[in-house]
């Protein structure tokens, strides 16, 4: 064991401005401690109280909308016209989850991710990318078209985003082939080793926050310890180890417009490990 | 200054405790003074913000050690558009040739034995500990073991052992 001596190496005179300044850190992090402490618990907060306002809130919805027809509707004409209107609105929703189908299968890969998303909300609905839609902006989905949106905003194999879809559609933020600065972008979440099977694959989704219409769903391969990864250490309880992911948006290849963006770290299990929100300025 | 205790100890002490080791690591890594500096304060800023349970101090030592090496590839990541760091000489840790101190010839060798050799020599980790510090299986510790041993008496001139 003595026979190489690193002396000088384990015996660094390390200077004083390096252990004073990692003593000012946490100085600095008390003066604002909601930003560094809460940030994560409050944003587990906010999605949880989302989560549960529109589980509670959704069937209000519905049950409004049930009862405004008959009363509108008192005539027999009128009534059949709202039939009619019924029976429209059906019929596209049709076209539209056709539309929708045709649109999966010409993108698996995304399908695949977007199963993987949805798992828990697909019993449900029939179509991923309504669930999906719903999962993310779940209040403004009657507003907004969001299922029209993949077909404009075709995702090559690459991942990378293509520019604009067909004339007219305005959905997406900012100017027309305007797009944003994705530098010093990073794509950053926390998970539990246990939730990651392995060396496994990550998936990383990127939604527009605005309509919830997927931009991006890209294949980001972690293997531990390499390149998008880093486990904290904890050799006594592996599972409960911490790992950090991130994807940096600067070497993605993607464009994107500037606006507000909602990302998703999912695991091959399709659990979610991680979502937030970052912002694409110009 | 933050009252967190990590093993009955204070921040200021860990810090005092554990700064050749972490400072040592991210030296090793970097070997550059200026950016073995930031990764050896987000180390322990780590430490500060994450608070782990620890079961001991050999539990905290080799956190720190952890995430000083996670720190690093960070770093490197984060930099690699820039310049290669193990091609940046100027500013870079230099230790004078000496007989009895390896240090210097450490520093020359390629970075997958650096740390495993200053783990075994500098800190009397076990080739089982190190494996596990450093996610790798012990055979392959071994080797790494053995043949940066055998790079750095090439390189100190010795003749083994």
């Amino acid at each position: 064991m003595s026979e190489f001596n690193f002396d000088k190496l384990k015996n660094l005179d390390i200077p004083q401005s390096w252990v004073d300044s990692a003593l000012d850190v946490p100085k600095i992090k008390e003066k604002s401690p909601v930003v560094f402490i809460n940030f994560r618990r409050v944003i587990s907060a906010v999605a949880i109280l989302l989560v549960v306002c529109v589980v509670c809130l959704s069937p209000l919805f519905f049950k409004n909308s049930n009862d405004i027809l008959p009363i509108a509707s008192n005539n027999p004409t009128e009534q059949t016209n709202s039939s009619q209107y019924d029976e429209t609105t059906k019929t596209e929703a049709e076209n539209n989850t056709d539309a929708t189908e045709k649109i999966e299968t010409q993108t698996p890969t995304r399908e695949s991710k977007t199963n993987l998303l949805t798992e828990s909300t697909e019993k449900s609905t029939d179509s991923p990318t309504q669930a999906q839609t719903e999962k993310v902006t779940p209040t403004k989905k009657p507003q907004s078209e969001p299922i029209e949106d993949p077909s404009g905003q075709p995702s090559n194999p690459n991942g990378s985003v293509l520019p604009d879809g067909p004339e007219g559609e305005t959905d997406a933020p900012g100017a027309e082939g305007d797009y944003g600065n994705l530098s010093g972008i990073v794509l950053e979440g926390f998970t539990k080793d246990s939730c990651l099977t392995g060396s496994g694959n990550v998936y990383c989704s990127i939604y527009e926050y605005r309509t919830g219409s997927p931009t991006w769903s890209g294949n980001l391969y972690v293997p531990k310890f390499e390149a998008d990864i880093e486990i904290y250490y904890t050799p006594q309880d592996q599972s409960d180890r911490d790992v950090y992911l991130s994807y940096n948006m600067e070497n993605s290849g993607l464009l994107l417009k500037p606006g507000k963006y909602r990302y998703y770290f999912v695991n091959e299990n399709g659990t979610q490990l991680y979502t937030s929100i970052f912002s694409v300025s110009k | 200054m933050g009252d967190a205790v990590f093993l009955g100890l204070s921040y200021e002490q860990v810090i005092n405790k554990y700064k050749n080791t972490v400072g040592a690591v991210c030296l090793m890594r970097l070997k550059n003074w200026a950016d073995a500096e930031d990764c050896f304060q987000n180390t322990f800023f780590k430490l500060y913000r994450n608070a782990p349970d620890f079961n001991d101090e050999a539990h905290l030592k080799a956190w720190l050690i952890r995430v000083a090496i996670n720190e690093c590839n960070k770093y490197i990541r984060k930099n690699r558009h820039h310049a290669e760091l193990d091609k940046v000489s100027d500013g870079a840790v230099d230790f004078p040739q000496g007989k009895c101190d390896m240090s210097w010839a450490l520093l020359n060798l390629e970075k997958k034995y650096r740390e495993v050799l200053y783990l075994h020599y500098a800190e009397d980790y076990k080739i089982n500990e190190i494996a596990q510090i450093l996610d790798k299986s012990p055979n392959t510790i071994k080797t790494l073991l053995r043949r940066g041993k055998e790079k750095l008496k090439k390189l100190y001139g010795g003749d083994g052992e």
